[in-house]
């Protein structure tokens, strides 16, 4: 019994294994593939001719390293807008009783719950009239509305689930209000805080929708060039160098939440 | 050298009293514990005392100055909490450091300062850990030397061993037992644990209900409590109601003097101040059951009328299940409205 259940669920494992090398891996495999492809024709496996032809070309362009500016001023600009309107605004959640409280963190779960596309829209009709259409202010506004939920729920849990007690041990050794907060809620809570900044960073750099409705023509950042280039360019490649070109940051931002995550969440997750 | 007097302190959460105004004068070097069930209001006065709390009224005097209204950080009290409250993202040098970088000390000074703190505590190599790497018991020690770094004039421990298992419990109460003694600290220790209490206090305050039922030396308390509740509550305790009819009540055969006016009372008699003789006539009490204890045995016996006797008897006492005896009381104390109004000591 026991040899013919642990057989049925290796079965079921390499099920899974399949299904993830097909729509996962195959797709992002041949991305890669293009990428680096001079020359692929029917019915060859492999591309023909291997370089870093369009690497160069692309890299070449101008609307590239333009496009790449704007995203990156803009996902910085918005997570730090983020943060200062949205971490004190958590600890006030989090700490503080006020009328109106559940309302108000129930607002930012029911902005979410409608259709995004048409809830856009709808902000974009209305940036018209504040002449907000196709500005770099428009483009940070939307991308703010879009990051509250994630900047408040998760750093309001945060702050909640630092315990009364350490914070009144650190009262009770002389720290002011203030001190306390710096020295041990804000150190407490810093690894989910972390955790949400870059989330909000890795979004707004790869939001299109919003990017797109308030931003064009104007506003072109990174995704919304790529998918220019895939819709409108013959040459596959462009497209291609651009999204393996768009995995750099999510990796970059994948690896920092690691390091700054890791080992201090491991130990408290241990009970410290 | 530091006193802690409390002037019809009191604290009400909205209607409900959490503490009803008590007064209360503890001297210089004494280990006091605060002892009573769950929502006693234990822990509500020891965390007025530590600035946690507000008082509705009343006085927090430590040596003569009152900070019932100081915030606790400025007052001059250390707490030792019950989940020990450690700074989980610090050393353990960075924990018992943390006060004294606040007050402005140099860091050679801190240095020395947690140093000595650590070996006070037995926990001189471990300046460097985390609190996650350290056992139970490791943390709560450093959670005591965060508080005695500082030299506080006054000591406050919330149930600091609660989670802790007995033996290590025993260790460590010891050992603060100990450190206290010899720094001379003023202590307030808030326990449910009756043994804790008996073991470690100089005085005990009993409390229930939010009111003090009774203040005394350990062995005032388990021998001569005062309340019907302190009776129950300390110890293991007989509590018999019988009539009493001049000067004396029986409870079956067993005859126990009260020389007080007739009418019902309350007697309580400790199972060790009973002892048992084999009765012939089949009178008295059935013992039900014998527990052994190593180096006592707690027998349950049973009177005809089915009023229950705890028993205690050293191992070496032939006392047999089943069997029937006569029980003698050697002490007891009479209850009448809620005070104890007599008490009978053995000859």
């Amino acid at each position: 019994m026991i040899a013919l259940s642990s057989r049925r669920f290796e079965v079921f494992g390499y099920g899974i294994l399949l299904f993830l090398i097909f729509f996962i891996v195959l797709p992002v495999l041949t991305v890669f593939l293009w990428a680096f492809a001079e020359q692929w024709f029917y019915p060859a496996v492999l591309p023909t001719k291997w370089g870093f032809r369009f690497w160069s070309l692309v890299l070449a362009r101008p609307d590239v390293w333009a496009a790449f500016v704007t995203s990156m001023e803009l996902s910085l600009t918005v997570t730090a807008l983020s943060a200062v309107i949205c971490l004190p605004a958590a600890y006030a959640f989090s700490r503080l009783d006020f009328p109106g409280k559940s309302a108000f963190m129930m607002s930012f779960l029911m902005a979410n719950a409608f259709p995004r596309f048409a809830l856009i829209v709808s902000i974009a009709v209305l940036f018209l009239s504040f002449d907000l259409i196709g500005t770099f202010t428009g483009v940070v506004v939307i991308q703010l509305l879009n990051t509250l939920l994630l900047m408040i729920w998760l750093p309001t849990a945060a702050f909640r689930a630092v315990s009364r007690e350490m914070e009144e041990a650190a009262r009770d050794v002389g720290a002011s209000a203030w001190q306390v907060f710096r020295y041990v809620t804000l150190p407490q809570a810093f690894p989910t805080i972390a955790a949400a900044l870059l989330m909000t960073f890795v979004w707004t750099f790869y939001e299109t929708e919003g990017a797109w409705l308030v931003g064009a023509p104007r506003i072109r950042t990174m995704p919304l060039l790529m998918m220019q280039m895939i819709n409108n360019q013959l040459v596959v490649q462009y497209g291609a160098v651009l999204s393996v070109m768009l995995w750099v940051p999510s990796l970059v931002a994948i690896l920092m939440a690691r390091r700054i995550i890791g080992g201090d969440a491991f130990a408290r997750g241990l009970g410290g | 050298m530091s006193t802690l007097e409390l002037e019809n302190l009191g604290k009400k959460f909205g209607a409900v009293v959490a503490l009803e105004p008590l007064s209360l004068r503890i001297s210089d070097g004494e280990l006091i514990c605060l002892l009573g069930p769950s929502g006693s209001g234990k822990s509500t006065l020891l965390r007025i005392i530590g600035g946690f709390e507000m008082p509705t009224g009343g006085k927090v005097l430590i040596d003569g100055a009152d900070v019932a209204r100081t915030p606790p950080e400025k007052r001059p009290t250390a707490m030792v909490f019950q989940s020990h409250a450690l700074w989980s993202h610090m050393t353990v040098e960075g924990n018992i450091g943390f006060g004294l970088k606040l007050r402005g000390l140099k860091k050679a000074e801190i240095a020395a300062k947690v140093d000595a703190a650590l070996r006070l505590v037995g926990l001189a190599d471990y300046g460097k850990r985390h609190p996650a790497q350290l056992s139970g018991g490791q943390r709560q020690r450093v959670a005591i030397a965060r508080c005695l770094v500082l030299e506080p004039k006054i000591l406050l421990m919330d149930e600091p061993f609660a989670s802790l298992d007995q033996h290590l419990r025993d260790r460590l109460r010891e050992e603060v037992r100990q450190i206290q003694k010899k720094l001379g600290i003023t202590t307030v220790f808030v326990t449910h644990g009756q043994d804790e209490a008996l073991s470690i206090a100089d005085r005990i305050v009993v409390m229930s209900m939010g009111r003090i039922e009774q203040v005394g030396t350990p062995a005032e308390i388990y021998t001569y409590p005062q309340t019907p509740f302190v009776a129950g509550f300390i110890g293991d305790m007989n509590m018999l109601k019988a009539v009493v009819t001049s000067g004396a009540a029986r409870v079956g055969d067993v005859q126990l003097d009260a020389p007080v006016p007739d009418g019902e009372a309350l007697f309580a008699v400790r199972p060790e101040d009973v002892t048992l003789t084999p009765s012939l006539n089949g009178e008295g009490v059935r013992v039900r059951r014998i527990v052994n204890y190593g180096p006592v045995l707690k027998i349950e016996a049973e009177m005809p009328d089915g009023t229950l006797w705890k028993v205690q008897t050293l191992k070496d006492v032939p006392v047999t299940e089943g069997a029937c005896y006569h029980p003698i009381v050697s002490r007891h104390i009479v209850f009448r409205e809620d005070r104890a109004v007599h008490r009978v000591d053995p000859v």
